[in-house]
This record gives structure tokens, sequence and C-alpha cells, in this order.
């Protein structure tokens, strides 16, 4: 029989662990139970939120949610971590330092890497399963990727490490592509999708126009905002210099700024169209009322100068000849009061509501603000400051005839499930102008692209086209007065002028080439995006061959070509025609250019032999 | 008059049943929940679902056969050897420092390899240093208190142990030796007069020993508020609390647990209750813990009725050592004691802990044999 005295002490050891066995299992039921007791544990971690989706207005897949392996250690189970870090660090591109420091230091639990890529995966997949790094789990985690890269990068913007929406639609949308975790104990939540209006290949073909003049004029921006003027929804939200969302902390600050929404600037002559509007409508001013531009508009101290002495001029005359004085002329047509009131039911001075994060609201000074220059400056776009995405709204009034439309960049809004929860329909907002006024703007905006006039250079053969043009001063914070070398030159277009459809917005930032003139260097820019446009839309020109057809066609299947079969006649294919027929593994095929196939050799008819060059050059 | 036909009780009586079919309950559970948390990392690393199942069944086999075997050896006859254990075990934890050997050879700081598997001998420590305080406070049971020959000897032994395992960088089995050496001298009778002077310099060591090393009061600091730093060091804490509170009463069902599907890592290591409890619930926590409870109560049952001793002091420390192991693994999951690499015995993977567990609980079966048939079920 054992001593008393073992009984004893192990009584009081039996106690001591009943003790400490209750007080865990009571964390237990308090744990389990009542989840309240303690938020850290429902709400400190990354949920299994399925971030939806963004896409552009056909389904074209923008932003998606995929998962990357992160690397993780388990020290008590690391079996050599001086071996452990050299194997890892010899298969990851990782931080050298900080790897051999976590794993000379830790104990417990930490983070090698991040979201590594696929090759990186394999890699440490592999030395796992030979067994020489044990205590390394790979472990999913949510990473956004970009599939289309820089494409319309400041709109889509970009989520961060954590799965938040850090820019663009990314950060404005946070909580509809991933909302709360509402269900408890849900295997994975899926997050909304949002349908942008953009379209991502027209999107690409504007990309293109904008990077090629960037090239040549070295300015600080160029955006391109086309839109669909019947319906608000923005098509194409072009800024160059952009950045890549996939590495976007490589890239600058100053290459994220979302510029057509963030930046304010003044507008110059492409102004004209509003404020002329403006005086149509509410004083009357006829298409022939007459102004007198000797040079200068003396009316206030100091003068206004204008470009040229223009003599009489009509408002189309203003319009098309961008006369300055005979704009400030105008104004004196109208009270300041009625201009201002104007000027904010264009939207000018308010934010769009554009859902991309830090919109300017623009400069519209108080009434109270103005003095006896403001009204005449404002009349030919100086002293007033706009974001490009508010011209593009006012500019709605003209393809809407008189109405002011929301503008839209989201399309719509699907849930998982695929029920459409927010669809954008067209959105009048208020009635601004009269139609016949409307439809006189765009009569005289099409003055200005013709032969002689400051837009001529935008204009597109077989389209009727309204255009306005702009080259704007930009205030020097230096000399308190205006650069002599900063400007915003700019082209607004509407076509066809007919039967307005599309808005067509070119703003260059500070151009640093020879030409510095609107009418110069963003006309030219009108004009190549337009063709785009007119050819992705199939809007139709004049000269085009409009052919009546029964409807039943049948074409034959071409069959890819083959060595020792004859050449086809591949011109008029496009790239994606092209590709199922050029198959054959022994022709060396090279492609040229981008659109349709308008040049070939060898000839149709050629008999192909092994190892020849086949040349197709699109157009 | 009648005792003459009454036979004297044998000391070859039989084993105990409750406890092996308690063993048998824990390892087959433990088998089932450890399939449940590593089949998706082991599909996902190895292409193999059952890779740790199959891994740990090997272990689990050597290590019923050897328990096989101490259940039947004299316990008289092993304390003979005791001295001999101890030593061997001392090499062996000592193994993988030696020069040339250790890494290069032995590819490991604290595992060896045996037969072309690995083998964590701080395992074996457990077993081999409780074998050694049974053995020696039995032997000096009446000078308990006699420092210099009762005490300093297994302090020191018991030091030089620790010490080595720490060295392994192995904080976590270290200190848990530790704390089943010291629950031994104090069952054992040492006066609490010692124990008091433990406590009042061990404190400040500690405090000293924490504070000298910049990551183990990040450790604390993330123990105390995970959430500080969710996608770091608390990151795993806050796993499992998320696996705990998913689970719920009743829980999410067997083999439907996701934390283990990524967001809780190396479930199958020293996190496998967290998945247990997702799994089953607080209904499943109760009835695991209630097993341990019936496994500890019965280890310490058969000790305290052995009737030596000897065989009290080792069903106590071999009981211990396993149940003490287990609470401190619950604790480690509820997120009151700072992570660690203390696995749940026979649930977490890991084949030297079952091995040694297995052959503990050959001794604990071999001590249930001698035990007064009175008073136990």
């Amino acid at each position: 029989m054992l001593e008393k005295r073992y009984l004893s002490r192990f009584v009081l050891f039996a106690i001591i662990i009943a003790v400490l066995l209750s007080l865990i299992l009571w964390r237990y039921i308090s744990l389990m139970l009542m989840p309240g007791a303690d938020p850290a544990a429902v709400t400190a971690r990354t949920p299994h939120i399925e971030r939806g989706p963004i896409l552009d207005r056909n389904g074209r897949i923008l932003a998606l949610q995929t998962q990357l392996d992160t690397v993780t250690a388990w020290m008590p189970n690391v079996k050599d971590p001086d071996r452990t870090a050299e194997l890892l660090l010899s298969v990851l591109d990782a931080d050298d330092e900080y790897v051999r420091n976590k794993f000379r230091s830790a104990k417990g639990f930490f983070f090698i890497k991040h979201t590594i890529s696929k090759s990186e995966s394999d890699a440490v997949r592999s030395l796992m399963e030979n067994g020489s790094i044990s205590g390394i789990s790979l472990i999913p985690e949510p990473k956004r990727i970009y599939p289309q890269g820089e494409s319309a990068a400041h709109l889509v913007g970009y989520a961060g490490k954590d799965n938040q929406g850090l820019l663009g639609i990314e950060y404005s949308y946070d909580k509809v592509l991933s909302p709360e975790k509402n269900e408890q104990g849900a295997l994975v939540q899926f997050g909304n999708q949002v349908f942008l209006t953009i379209d991502i290949h027209l999107q690409f073909l504007l990309e293109q126009v904008a990077q090629t003049a960037f090239k040549t004029h070295n300015p600080d921006n160029i955006t391109i905002i086309a839109a669909d003027g019947t319906s608000g929804d923005v098509l194409a939200y072009v800024s160059v210099p952009g950045f890549n969302p996939n590495s976007f902390n490589e890239s600058s600050p100053s290459a994220r700024l979302n510029i057509p929404a963030v930046y304010a600037y003044e507008p110059g002559s492409v102004f004209k169209i509003f404020s002329v509007a403006a005086f149509m409508e509410l004083a009357g001013i006829e298409p022939n009322s007459l102004f007198y531009c000797n040079g200068t508009y003396d009316h206030v101290d100091p003068a206004i100068n204008c470009l040229g002495v223009h003599g009489w001029v009509t408002p189309a005359d203003i319009i098309r000849e961008s006369c300055n004085a005979g704009a400030a002329f105008a104004s004196e047509s109208i009270e300041a009061a009625d201009f201002y009131r104007f000027l904010t039911s264009y939207g000018f001075g308010i934010r769009t509501g554009a859902p991309v994060p830090g919109e300017t609201n623009g400069i519209l000074n108080g009434l109270s603000d103005w003095t006896e220059r403001t009204k005449p400056t404002i009349a030919f776009g100086q002293e007033i400051s706009v974001s490009a995405l508010q011209v593009v709204q006012a500019a709605t009034v003209f393809t809407s005839g008189g109405e002011l439309l929301e503008l839209h960049l989201v399309d719509k809004i699907v849930s998982p499930d695929g029920e459409v929860i927010t669809d954008n329909i067209r959105t009048p907002v208020r009635r601004v102008l009269s139609s016949s006024t409307a439809q006189a703007m765009l009569l005289m905006m099409e003055t200005a692209t013709e032969t002689g006039g400051t837009a001529a250079r935008a204009k597109i053969d077989g389209i009727r086209m309204s255009a306005k043009t702009g080259t704007a001063q930009v205030p020097d914070p230096k000399t308190r007065g205006y650069s002599n070398d900063n400007f915003v030159a700019s082209t607004l277009a509407i076509f066809p002028t007919e039967q307005p459809r599309i808005i067509l917005y070119v703003v260059i930032h500070h151009p640093r080439g020879t030409q510095k003139f609107g009418g110069r260097i963003a006309a030219p820019l009108v004009k190549e995006a337009g063709e785009e446009i007119i050819r992705f839309l199939g809007i139709p020109k004049e000269g085009d061959i409009i052919l009546t057809h029964s409807g039943r066609i049948t074409l034959p299947a071409l069959r890819p070509i083959r060595v020792g079969e004859k050449m086809l006649d591949l011109q008029g294919l496009s790239k994606r025609q092209l590709f199922p027929l050029i198959t054959e593994e022994r022709l060396n095929v090279y492609i040229s250019g981008t659109g349709w196939v308008v040049r070939q050799t060898p000839e149709p008819g050629t008999v192909l032999q092994e190892g020849q060059d086949i040349h197709l050059y699109l157009e | 008059m009648a005792d003459r036909f009454v036979l004297e009780p044998s000391s070859r009586s039989s084993f105990d049943m409750y406890l092996m079919l308690l063993l048998v309950l824990l390892v087959g559970i433990g088998l089932t929940a450890l399939f449940s948390a590593s089949y998706y990392y082991g599909e996902l690393n190895f292409s193999d679902s059952f890779y740790f199942i199959k891994k740990d069944g090997l272990y689990i086999l050597v290590g019923i056969a050897l328990g096989l075997l101490l259940m039947n050896i004299p316990l008289d006859m092993l304390r003979q050897y005791i001295p001999h254990i101890i030593l061997a075990t001392l090499v062996m934890v000592f193994l993988p420092f030696v020069p040339g050997l250790g890494k290069k050879i032995l590819g490991a700081q604290r595992w060896i390899i045996v037969f072309g598997r690995s083998f964590q001998p701080s395992e074996l420590a457990k077993l081999s240093l409780v074998l050694y305080l049974a053995h020696i406070f039995d032997k000096k049971s009446d000078r308990i208190n006699d420092f210099a020959n009762t005490i300093f000897p297994p302090l020191i032994i018991t030091g030089i142990m620790v010490f080595i395992i720490y060295g392994q960088n192995d904080f976590s089995t270290s200190f848990f030796i530790l704390f089943v050496a010291i629950a031994m001298f104090f069952v054992a009778g040492v006066s609490l007069y010692y124990f008091l002077f433990l406590i009042a310099s061990a404190v400040p060591l500690a405090i000293i020993l924490v504070f000298t090393k910049e990551h183990r009061v990040e450790r604390i600091i993330t123990y105390l508020r995970p959430e500080i730093d969710p996608m770091g060091t608390g990151y795993q804490v806050l796993a499992a609390k998320d696996a705990l509170l998913r689970g719920g009463f009743f829980g999410v069902g067997l083999g439907q647990g996701v934390e283990k599907i990524g967001g809780l890592p190396e479930a199958h290591s020293d996190f496998v209750f967290a998945v247990l409890a997702e799994e089953s619930g607080l209904i499943g926590v109760v009835v695991i813990i209630g097993l341990f409870v019936l496994f500890a109560v019965q280890g310490y049952r058969i000790s305290l009725l052995s009737g030596s001793r000897f065989s009290f002091l080792l069903g106590f420390g071999i009981t211990s050592m396993i149940f003490l192991q287990a609470v401190f693994n619950f604790a480690v999951v509820a997120g009151l004691v700072p992570t660690t690499g203390i696995p749940l015995p026979f649930f977490s993977s890991g084949g030297s802990s079952k091995l040694v567990s297995l052959m503990m609980c050959g001794l604990l079966l071999n001590i249930s044999r001698y035990a007064e048939r009175r008073g136990l079920v």
C-alpha cells in the first residue's frame, strides 16, 4: 500500500490539473458557442469570399479571382532550418536575408512568400514530394489577375494583397464584388459580377492610337474618351501613360492617376460649344446674329485678345474659327447669374458621379467670386476647370436632343446566380437645351470640320462630323499667370452629325512636340480614333456600298492551306478567321499588322512547297 | 481457515481491459481524425491522400509490437537496465549535435534516421526520464529531501536532457518534459520549500529568456492579440479559432471541414484538434477531452493501486506524459497558450510521438497487472 504522503500530493496535483482542464473546456464552450465573446476570431481573418469578376460590356474578363500558392513554414516540423531555407531560396524569388533570418529566429508559424508563381509552386511542390523540406506548406491564397494588362487599368483599378479594392472600379465596387461575409460556415461565398460599359476591343484600339501619339508629342497625358451619346455609356476610357495592375506596385503613383476623372483643367475653346449654346438658348441668339471682332474684346480691363481679327462673325463663325472676342461679345447677351445657372445645369462644377475614386468637382467659382472678366472668359473656356468626364457628360445634351444624360461606366451588376441586380439604362438627368438649339450647335460644329475650319483635321471622309478644337493655356504656379509652353490641346467630336451617336473627346495634356494646337495635334487623333470606332461599330459611311440581298448565302467552307495544294485567296479575312486555316506546320506563315488581310504572297493559286514562306499583311 | 484455499493473488493477473479499450478508441479515432485533417494536404503535396496515414501506420505497428513487449517484460528486470537506458537516451538526444554525424549523415537537427525512417530522440527521452525518475525516487524514498543524494542527481539528469532538447530548437518539448519532471518531483514528496525556490528563480529567468529575443516578445504579443497581425504570426491562431467557431455545437460534419483546405496550415500536425472541433463540434470536443480524462483517471488509478512506489511513480509519470501533453495541445488550439510544437498524442501526425506513446502505454498496461483487484471496475 502506498504511503499517505504520495496520495495527498497526488490529490493536490489532480485538483490543479482538474481546474486547468475546466478552464480549457470553458474556453472551448465560449469559443464555439458564443462568437461574440471573441470578435477577433470572426473578423480578422481573410474571409472565404470569392471576389466577383469585372467584365466588359460583352462579358470579356477584365479582372478575375484566382488562387495562387503561398509558402508557409511550421517550425516544429522543420527538420533542418538552414538547409530548408537554402533549398527554398534556390527555387523562390524572395528576399534572401529575410527568409534566412526567419528560419533562424522563428519558432512557430510564419509566411515565407505570398502568392508565388505557378513555376515556383511546382518547384516547391517537388521539393516537398521528395521530403527534403518538411514543415513547409503551400496554402492557396486569393490573387487578383488582370488578363488585359494595362488596358483600361485606370478604370478597372486593382485590388491589393488582402483582396481589397484599392483603385478604380475595384475600389468603388469593393462591397459589391466582395460582400461582407454574412453566412456562418458557408464554404465559399461568391461576389457579384460587375459589367462595365466599355468594350475592351475598342478600348485596345484607341489605346494604340493614344500610345502612338504619345511617342510623337511626349505629353504628360493623353486622354481619349468615347461614349455612346444616345445611352450615356462610356465605350472606351483611355488614359496614357498607364500601368499594369498585375504589378501595380512597380508603377509610379503618377502613372496610376486616373486623369480623366481626377484632373481638373481649363478646357479652352472646346467650351465654346457649351457657352454659345447657352447664349442661343437663353438670349435667343440666332445662328445668323452678328458680332464684330476687331482682335480684342475691350469691354473689360485688361482687354481680352483674340487670336485673329475675324470681323463680323455669326455664332457659327465663332465655333468654326474659334473666335474668342466673338464669344466674349456674345456673352453680353445674358446675365452672369443665368450663365452660372446654365453651367451648373450642364453639370460643370459638380462631380458626374462616375464610380471611380477621387473624382474632381472641377472648378466653377461661385457667382460672388466672379469678376467682370469671368463671364466673357468662361465663354471661351478659361477661368473654369473641368474634368474630361464632365465634358463628355455635358456633350450628351447635343446627342440626345438637349437632355443631359447620366454618364455610365458600369453597365450592370449581376449576382453570382446570374440575376441582374442593377441595370444602368439611359437615364436623362434634366433638359438643358431645346432640341432645336442642340441641333443648331451640331450643324455649327460641323462647319468647323469643313476645309478651312479649325477641326478640319478631324474630318473623316464619308461621314458627317461635328467637332470643336481647343488649345487652353495652363496656369503657371511660378508666374501666377498663364504658362507660355504648357497647353492643353483637345478636340471634341460628335458623329454622325445627322444622327448623333458617338461622343469622342481627345485631350493632350502638356504636349512637348513642335505643334501644340488642338486643331493640329488633337484633331488628327479624333480622326484616327473615329475611324477605328466607325469600323468597329459598323457605322455606315457615305460611299459605302450597300447591297440588297436575298439573305441566303452559301459560303464554301475554307480548307486549311496545305503543302502540295494551291494557295487560297485569304484577302479580306480577319486574323481570327485566319488561324484555323494556317495550321499546316510545314509552312512558315508570317502575319504582320492587325485588321484584315489586304495583301498576300504567294498569289492565290500558287502550288505550295514544303518550308515555303507565306506573308500576310493585315490592315 | 478458509484462507488455505484462497490462491495468492497472482502477480501475473490479466492487464486492465478498460485501459486497453480506451487505447484502441484513442488510436482509432486519432487515425480517423488525422486522415480527415491530412487528406487534402497529402493529396496536394504528395499526390496521396493516405500519405500521413501510411507514414504513421508503420510507426503504430512498431509501437504496438514494442508496447506488447514492454507489457510483458517483468518490471524488476526492466529496472536493472534503467542506468543503461538513461545513458543510451542521453547519447541519442546528443547524436544530432555530433559534428559530421549530425547534419550531414543524419540530415537533421532533432531527428535521426533509424532503418531509413526519421525518429525524434526527444520523444524517447520522455519515456527514459520517467523511468529514471520513478526509479530514483523509489530507491531513495526514505531520504527524499536529502538534497545532495536524492534531489540533485535527478535534477542534473533532467537539466541535461531538457537543455539538449532545447538546444535542438525544440523549446516546447523541452519545456513540457521539464513540466512533467517537476510534477514527478512534486508527487514524489520533495519538500514544498524547493518548489518555492524553483518558482522564485524561474520567473526572473523566464522573463530574461523571453525579452532577450525579439521573436519571443513578438510571439507573446501575437498570443495576447492575434488580430494585430492576422496575415502574419497570428494567422494560425485565428485560423484555429475560426475552425472552432465554425464547428459550433454539432460541427459541420466529419470530413466536411474547410479550415484544413488552406485556411489552417499544417492542420495535420499540432492543430489536428481544431479540425476535429470544426467537423464534430463541441460534442466531439467533449468526447475527445472526455476520452483523455478517462485515460488519465484509469492510468492514475492503476498507478495508485499498483502497490509499489516504483510502479506508482512510473504509472503517474507515463499517464502525465500523455495526458498533460493532450491538455497542453487543447490549450494551444484554444489559443490559451502560445503556439508551440506540442502534438496531440495519438492524433497529430508524427511517428516518433505515436511510437513512444504506445511503448509507454505498454508499460502502463504492464503495471495494471500488478494492480490490486479491489476498487477496480
